[in-house]
């Protein structure tokens, strides 16, 4: 086939080496461009995939710490009267008769409501929202809250009574 | 060159194909890098926002308790800046602490009006950052001689 296509001869013979070499860079020059098109594509994928990870964490943690501070605030500013406990893990706020007993405990803020004049115990509650830790103190007339969310921790005054 | 004209045409179609195909595809690379970053920037803008956010209420109710500019930085922040004519200005890192070379500007302003009994007072916190504000918080407070009462806005 090949001295039917190509007659042996010394010019034929070196314009048909010529053509097998312009084709087999032809051939890597499309494969490295397909392996860089492949690459950069790779490259595309874990770029978007770490900014939406770091974009998603973020947020997840703000709006964790964010949210709960909220709510706590929110429920002792509405207070008639609130317990903090000694450890600063758990607060009982009285309103209205009831009591909500909102704490920290086992990653999460929970929330549970009794009657008041019953025992007050920080378990059994329904969790609120995921967090790292959380603690309530007081000073100056005024109530401090610390919650922490996704290595970071942030604070809010609210004053009491 | 001249060897290949008219020689095995679909190699050099296809390494056409190709260097098309990739130029679009830097083009599209391109555009959606610029759109994560400004989807991230966009991120961190908003949870600065809020921080601040915190950060002024912390001070609006430590002025609601204390009625005194100085004691609130202090309350909120840990802060002792020095108070000059109602306005006091204070530096602050990222994660909004007192930081001399922070690059957030907390700048509250002070106006208060004699009531009789006590003085209503108006404070403004504002947060700046390379010139543009973060957040800023307008609140009023009623202080009575004896101590503060205020109000948010």
């Amino acid at each position: 086939m090949r001295d039917k296509k190509f007659p042996v001869s010394s010019g034929n013979r070196a314009d048909y080496r010529a053509r097998t070499l312009a084709d087999t860079a032809s051939a890597v020059g499309s494969m490295l461009l397909f392996v860089l098109f492949a690459v950069c594509m790779l490259l595309a994928v874990a770029v978007a995939a770490d900014t939406y990870s770091r974009i998603k964490n973020g947020f997840q943690q703000s709006f964790g710490a964010v949210s709960s501070m909220k709510y706590i605030s929110n429920k002792l500013r509405s207070a008639d009267n609130v317990t903090v406990f000694e450890d600063g893990t758990a607060a009982a706020v009285e309103n209205g008769g009831m009591v909500s007993v909102i704490y920290f405990g086992d990653g999460g803020l929970y929330e549970k409501t009794t009657v008041s004049g019953e025992e007050i115990t920080a378990d059994g509650g329904d969790r609120i929202s995921e967090i790292d830790f959380m603690r309530i103190s007081e000073r100056d007339g005024l109530y401090e809250i610390t919650v922490g969310s996704g290595g970071e921790s942030s604070s809010l005054l609210v004053r009491r009574g | 060159m001249i060897l290949l004209r008219g020689y095995r045409r679909p190699n050099n179609l296809l390494f056409a194909e190709m260097i098309i195909s990739l130029l679009f595809f830097i083009l599209s690379f391109a555009l959606i890098i610029r759109v994560f970053a400004g989807a991230d920037s966009l991120e961190r803008e908003e949870r600065r926002r809020e921080r601040a956010a915190l950060c002024a209420q912390s001070v609006a109710e430590a002025y609601s308790v204390s009625g005194d500019l100085s004691k609130s930085l202090e309350l909120a922040l840990g802060a002792f800046p020095e108070e000059r004519g109602g306005r006091l200005e204070i530096r602050l890192d990222e994660d909004f602490k007192p930081e001399d070379s922070g690059g957030i500007t907390l700048v509250l302003e002070e106006s208060r009006t004699d009531s009789g009994a006590g003085d209503y007072s108006e404070l403004e916190i504002c947060f700046t950052r390379s010139g543009g504000e973060i957040y800023s918080l307008k609140c009023g407070a009623y202080i009575p001689r004896t101590g503060g009462a205020a109000v948010e806005q």
